[in-house]
Formats: structure tokens, C-alpha cells, sequence
């Protein structure tokens, strides 16, 4: 059997990846590869930190991820299509290196990281600090919406003194945003 | 160079290691590490050149901005640092290897080397705040505030569902690691640490060695840290590491106190031994001086020997580092290296014991000065 990750050198390493007392991921490597991403014991005198890359096991993952019971996964060739429109990130790319290539790429891969995320994290949804301006901008865009809505909904009812109001209240909104910002 | 990074690179430990801390005879540090990406730039990987100008410049700004009761930092590119100024960072645990390797980005650093960043690594930063001892609540809370400042020059890229986008989606969530280095020779010594890294993984904990991922630690040093980042609150993860380092910690120290038990003259011996070699070798290698600081540290915890502090014995791991003792020495060459470990050991050992050691219990040791292999001595755990 040849490496798995060069596909060149034999494979002389099986190396595991174990979440919460679980084999989540097994890769056959070279003694190269191996060595390259820390998997082997430093050598004598190699004093300095060699981060515990886990980007090989993603490697690994990414490609395999359809999960037994779900949904049909699309067909190879669109997934191997699959670009990130803003950065270029390709498919392949990110399933090669384990590594994204913008915050766009989450939503273009989103189908393929989902169920990566829920193997490496056991969870999917974030608990935890918010980013104090971003969060300022995420409830001001909420309120926003909320204002359209209503909007919309006086527009309909032919409710123009109404509308007017909500209108300049976005324009507002809108304008200590473009302040602010 | 700015001068403030010239005085980091030419002193072994930071001001924030000389603070009296908890826990330190066993937990030697505590860290929280954040990684954050600007949302308009994309991720390392896909960067072009105009990117990475932009994004130093921006990072720049911020931390030109961060309110002064947060401390004074400096902005270092790390085109502005030879390879053996880098080494020296990583050995004092500012940098990783890899940001040293690749040799671009920049690197933030408190006065006190309490707070830093690395910009550029595989995110666009890596923020961390350290802290001696076992207080890992305090260097979340340091942290986050760290983060706070930047963030009020800097929009993130968050999303609501899955928290901080990383490059790598193994750090997705709070983007949070963090870490404690524990010093464990008794757990070493009687051979129970093996079934305890074992059974870290069920509690989501993971464990490596001190620089590398050697099954024996290097100096009995190893880091333990959060095993995932998604789905758990940073207070959470940070109070579950800490109990388990406690946890670590009680069974360390029930095992250093059976061996004083059971073996004191094989203890007291080992590390006496270590004092006799340190104190007079002419040549040490890295490797022996790491294991040999144990014994040491060991014995000063164990009271068996005078008391080593635990600033004095973290300069003395940095010291006889070989980024740092080559740095100090300019251009003598590799092959005096090991005499110049020896000699710095020597001048520098007796400044971190408190009492002096009296001559005839060093002499008593050194008599026959080779370090043999105890582990042959070493009772069933």
C-alpha cells in the first residue's frame, strides 16, 4: 500500500487519530510524510515544537464524509468542481490540505463541512464570546430587517404615514452605520 | 529592531514568570490561546502579497491602539528577526515553530511577554496570555480583553452558527486552546503516566511533550489542552481543564511522596546526583540538562534539596536552550556549545538555590559523577 498522502512511498506508519476514546480517523503514511507532520517522535537534540498537526486526518476525513444513513452525497464531479467564488479555494484544494481558504468558504463547502465538523467536534453550533462590534452590526442588521418588514407591511396596507416614519427610521439606522463604520 | 524586542531576546523569561503563582510545583505554566481572522482579507492560505501588506499595516494600527492599561507592545515583522532571533522566541514559548520556519507575518509582544500574538501563522492571529502556575480562569480572562482591544480596530470573522472562523475547521467555535505545562517526574518515575495520558482522552484532553511529540517528554515536561473548540462556552472548557490539571496534579504529588516513602535513598540519591552534575560538568548536552533541571526541580520540591525558585529554574530551562545559549554567544562556534551549557549551569545554579548548598554535601555527591540509569530501579506501578 502506498502513502496516503504523497501516494508515491510506501506506507510504513498507521497513524490514528483518537476523539473521546474513539478512532475518528486512521491514515497510512510514509516515514517522510510521517516525519514531515510531526507523527514521529523528534529526533535527538530536536529541541524545538513540533505542533501536532491533525490537517492529515482532515485530509483523510474530507472526501469520506457522507455519514451512514444520509443523504446521498453528490455526485464526485460537482463536488470536485466546487469553488470558492471570493478566495478560489477549490474543492480538492481544501480536501488536500485540510485548510479553508476564507470566511466564504464555509458557506461554499458548507455541505461537505458539516459533517466534518459534528467528527471532529461532536457539536455544531457555537456557545461561547461574540465579538463585541461584529455582534453590534449582526443586532442593528436584525433590527433593520425587522423595520423592512414592517415597512413592507404598511406599503401594503396603504399605510404611507406609517411608511414614511419606518423609511426614515432606516434611512437613520443606515446613516450612523455609514458613521460609524 | 525595536529596543524594547532587542531586551526580550536577550533576557531567558519574562517579567510575568517572577510572579508568585499557585500550583507551580507541579503546573509550571497556564496559557490561553485565541485564533482570530479579519473577516475581509482571506485566510493565510489564499493570501496574495497586497493581502499580507494589509493586513501587517491594519494589525499595526491596532496594536498602536490598544488602551495603554492593557500594557505597552511591540510590533516586530519577522523579516526584522534572524533565524536564531526566532528560535530564541519559540524557545520562550512566544512563537511556534512553524511561525519561525515560515519566516513572515510579525510577532506582538507585551513589555512583559505576558500577552502576545503571532500574526500570520495559519490564522491571521494567534493571540495568548500566559501565566506561571495553575490559573488558567485569569489567562482567559487576560485574554479575551487582549481580543476585546483588537477587535475594537478589527471586524473578526464570526459567524453565528459556528463561532470564529479558522483556517483549519479543528479550531472552529471559540478558536480557543488552551494549555497547562506540568512538570510530572513522579508520575514519570514510577511508570504511572502512561495509563494517565491514556485516560485523557476520555475527558477530551490531550496531552504532549514539552517542544515535539515524543512519547517521553523531554525533562518529564508535558502540555495538556482542550481537545475540541466547538460547542462549549471558553468559561466551561477552561474550568474542565482546570480541574483536570488539579486532578493531575494530586496524583503527581501522591506519587512523589510514595517514592519519598518508599525509596528516599534511591530519591535522595537521583537527585543529589543531578545537583552533583549540574554544579560542576564541563560539558552538558541539551537533552542531560533538560533531564537533569528535573531531578532538580524535584528535589527542591521534595525538600530534599535546597529550595530551587521557580523563576530561577524556568531561566534555567530557557538558558540552556540552543537558540538561546548561541544567541548569547554570538559566533563561538557549535562545538563549544555543550561547555558553554555547562558553564552557564555552573554560574547560574547557585543564584537560583536558596540556602547555598554547603560544600561537603556537594562534594559527597559529585564523588562518582556519572549519571547512571535508574530506571532499573524503579518500582512496579
Amino acid at each position: 500500500m502506498n502513502c496516503e498522502r504523497c501516494h508515491d512511498r510506501p506506507a510504513r506508519y498507521l497513524v490514528k487519530q483518537v476523539i473521546n476514546g474513539q478512532t475518528v480517523g486512521e491514515l497510512n503514511l510514509c516515514e517522510h510524510c510521517a516525519a514531515e507532520h510531526g507523527d514521529l517522535p523528534a529526533a535527538p537534540g530536536q529541541t524545538v515544537e513540533a505542533p501536532f498537526s491533525i490537517q492529515q486526518f482532515l485530509a483523510g476525513l474530507v472526501g469520506d464524509a457522507g455519514e451512514p444513513g444520509g443523504a446521498a452525497p453528490p455526485a464526485r464531479e460537482t463536488v470536485q468542481g466546487l469553488r470558492c467564488p471570493r478566495c478560489g479555494r477549490t474543492y480538492p484544494e481544501f480536501a488536500r490540505t485540510g485548510l479553508l481558504g476564507c470566511s466564504e468558504c464555509y458557506e461554499v463547502f458548507s455541505a461537505q463541512l458539516q459533517p466534518l465538523i459534528r467528527r471532529i467536534h461532536g457539536k455544531t453550533r457555537h456557545e461561547g464570546k461574540t465579538p463585541v462590534r461584529s455582534a453590534v452590526d449582526l443586532r442593528r442588521r436584525r433590527e433593520r430587517d425587522a423595520l423592512r418588514h414592517e415597512l413592507a407591511e404598511a406599503v401594503s396596507r396603504e399605510d404611507f404615514e406609517k411608511a414614511a416614519e419606518l423609511r426614515d427610521r432606516i434611512r437613520k439606522m443606515d446613516g450612523t452605520a455609514a458613521a460609524t463604520s | 529592531m525595536d529596543s524594547a524586542m532587542a531586551e526580550a531576546l536577550g533576557r531567558p523569561i519574562g517579567l510575568w514568570q517572577r510572579a508568585d503563582a499557585p500550583s507551580t510545583d507541579v503546573a509550571v505554566s497556564s496559557r490561553v490561546r485565541l485564533a482570530r481572522n479579519v473577516a475581509d482579507l482571506p485566510f493565510p492560505p489564499r493570501m496574495q502579497p497586497s493581502d499580507v501588506d494589509s493586513l501587517l499595516h491594519r494589525v499595526e494600527r491596532a496594536a498602536a491602539e490598544i488602551p495603554r492599561d492593557l500594557g505597552i507592545f511591540t510590533f516586530t515583522r519577522m523579516s526584522e528577526l534572524t533565524p536564531l532571533d526566532r528560535q530564541v522566541l519559540v524557545e520562550k514559548h512566544l512563537i511556534s515553530r512553524q511561525h519561525a520556519e515560515q519566516g513572515r507575518g510579525a510577532v506582538l509582544v507585551r513589555s512583559d511577554e505576558q500577552l502576545s500574538a503571532m500574526v500570520l501563522e495559519e490564522d491571521h492571529l494567534r493571540l495568548q496570555a500566559l501565566f506561571p502556575g495553575l490559573q488558567l480562569g485569569a489567562a482567559w480572562a487576560l485574554a479575551s480583553r487582549f481580543d476585546d482591544a483588537l477587535e475594537s480596530s478589527l471586524d473578526w470573522a464570526f459567524s453565528d452558527d459556528v463561532g470564529f472562523l479558522s483556517t483549519c475547521p479543528t479550531n472552529l467555535g471559540t478558536a480557543m486552546r488552551a494549555s497547562v505545562m506540568l512538570h510530572l517526574p513522579g508520575l514519570c518515575w514510577t511508570r504511572r503516566i502512561g495509563s494517565l495520558l491514556a485516560s485523557l482522552g476520555a475527558v477530551g484532553v490531550v496531552a504532549r511533550g514539552l517542544y515535539g511529540e515524543g512519547s517521553t517528554a523531554e525533562g518529564n515536561l508535558f502540555q495538556v489542552s482542550n481537545q475540541t473548540s466547538l460547542g462549549q462556552s471558553e468559561e466551561e472548557v477552561v474550568a474542565h481543564l482546570q480541574a483536570v490539571a488539579r486532578e493531575i496534579a494530586a496524583r503527581e504529588r501522591s506519587a512523589r511522596e510514595a517514592l519519598l516513602a518508599e525509596r528516599r535513598e534511591a530519591v535522595e540519591d537521583r537527585v543529589w546526583r543531578a545537583y552533583g552534575i549540574l554544579s560542576s560538568a564541563r560539558l552538558l548536552t541539551s537533552g542531560e540538562a533538560l533531564q537533569l533541571l528535573s531531578d532538580l526541580r524535584l528535589g527542591s520540591d521534595l525538600h530534599v534539596l535546597p529550595t530551587v525558585s521557580a523563576d530561577g529554574w524556568a531561566e534555567l530551562l530557557v538558558v540552556t536552550r540552543r537558540g538561546f545559549l548561541q544567541r548569547q554567544d554570538g559566533e563561538a562556534a557549535p562545538g563549544r556549545r555543550d561547555a558553554r551549557r555547562a558553564e552557564t549551569v555552573r554560574r547560574r545554579l547557585a543564584a537560583a538555590l536558596t540556602p547555598p548548598v554547603p560544600d561537603h554535601a556537594a562534594t559527597g555527591s559529585v564523588a562518582n559523577g556519572t549519571h547512571s540509569d535508574q530506571k532499573e530501579d524503579v518500582p512496579d506501578a
